[in-house]
């Protein structure tokens, strides 16, 4: 359980939602497109990651993610965009906090299954929002997508977790 | 302190590609080049197009737009008038979205699709469209 006060807890939150919502925004700014739907580099999970590593809190991980997602969706986004991105932010909070409890990968590794299990989350979603199976056929592409920008996050999030995160 | 790197993260990461490639593989030798277009609106299929004959259809509010109204004209401001419009195009066997009005264009900036279950989907407009083989 963690030792930090409740308000020192809730105000820290606040700050990654912020932070995370900052990130989504300039992701936002550079058009990136491969021709492929649901290609990102989802720069807001760097946050995510180091939420989860450096306040070793399943539960605030969890907070963070989903403030962060209701506050993006609901800022530039839409009702069907939130469950999309709602969907993948779950399934890649859950994947990854498994696998920090389990301690067999290192942050990179979570990072990348985090990547993956996000895009699967929202390939999911999209199947069942267009009652349509053909969308499988994107599961490579978005396998090899989400190892990327998995690899982003998690160098980026280990490196500021090794950096700035000097308690215990 | 958790580690940064360590073995079994490359063995996770060589295992997702190896396994992507291999999905990628079988799902190209399976696939085959289509014969014809569906169009498939908020889960209900509406419309089909032979793959085969150039086509130029344009989609608003769940359905196909007549080809003698105003707003195939060349001239793009006449579409101002239609509200969530995709337009799909058909044109040496393949099968694009050339214009829409959803907000992000995923869907045009899609490359032509055309082999079997390959599709193009507009998520906002709830609109896709599919590449199916014959007697599917």
């Amino acid at each position: 359980m963690s030792k930090k006060s409740l308000s020192r807890r809730i105000a820290m939150i606040a700050v990654y939602v912020a932070l995370a919502f900052i990130f989504s925004y300039i992701e936002a700014l550079f058009p990136f497109s491969l021709g492929i739907p649901g290609v990102k580099l989802g720069l807001a999970n760097i946050i995510t990651v180091y939420v989860l590593y450096s306040t070793k809190s399943v539960r605030d991980t969890f907070v963070v993610i989903i403030l962060r997602i209701l506050l993006t969706a609901l800022t530039f986004g839409n009702l069907s965009i939130m469950i999309y991105s709602m969907a993948g932010g779950i399934l890649s909070a859950l994947v990854m906090s498994i696998l920090y409890k389990v301690n067999i990968f290192g942050i990179l590794g979570v990072s990348v299954a985090g990547g993956v299990s996000h895009n699967i989350g929202q390939l999911i979603v999209a199947a069942i929002m267009l009652e349509t199976k053909e969308i499988t056929y994107y599961i490579p592409v978005l396998i090899i997508a989400g190892v990327i920008a998995g690899l982003i996050v998690g160098t980026v999030a280990g490196i500021c977790v090794k950096r700035i995160h000097k308690r215990k | 302190m958790k580690k940064l790197v360590n073995k079994k993260d490359i063995i996770l990461i060589i295992s997702l590609l190896i396994i992507a490639a291999f999905l990628f593989f079988v799902i190209r030798v399976l696939s085959d080049p289509g014969t014809s277009v569906i169009v498939r609106i908020d889960g209900n299929d509406i419309a089909s197009y032979p793959l085969d004959k150039d086509t130029t259809v344009i989609f608003s509010n769940g359905k196909a737009i007549d080809p003698s109204d105003e707003s195939f004209d060349p001239d793009s401001l006449k579409r101002k008038n239609l509200s969530d419009y995709n337009m799909l195009q058909i044109v040496n066997g393949e099968a694009s979205v050339i214009e829409a009005d959803c907000p992000d264009k995923i869907c045009v900036h899609h490359n032509p699709i055309s082999n079997d279950g390959e599709s193009i989907i507009c998520l906002p407009h709830k609109f896709s469209v599919h590449i199916q083989e014959e007697g599917e």
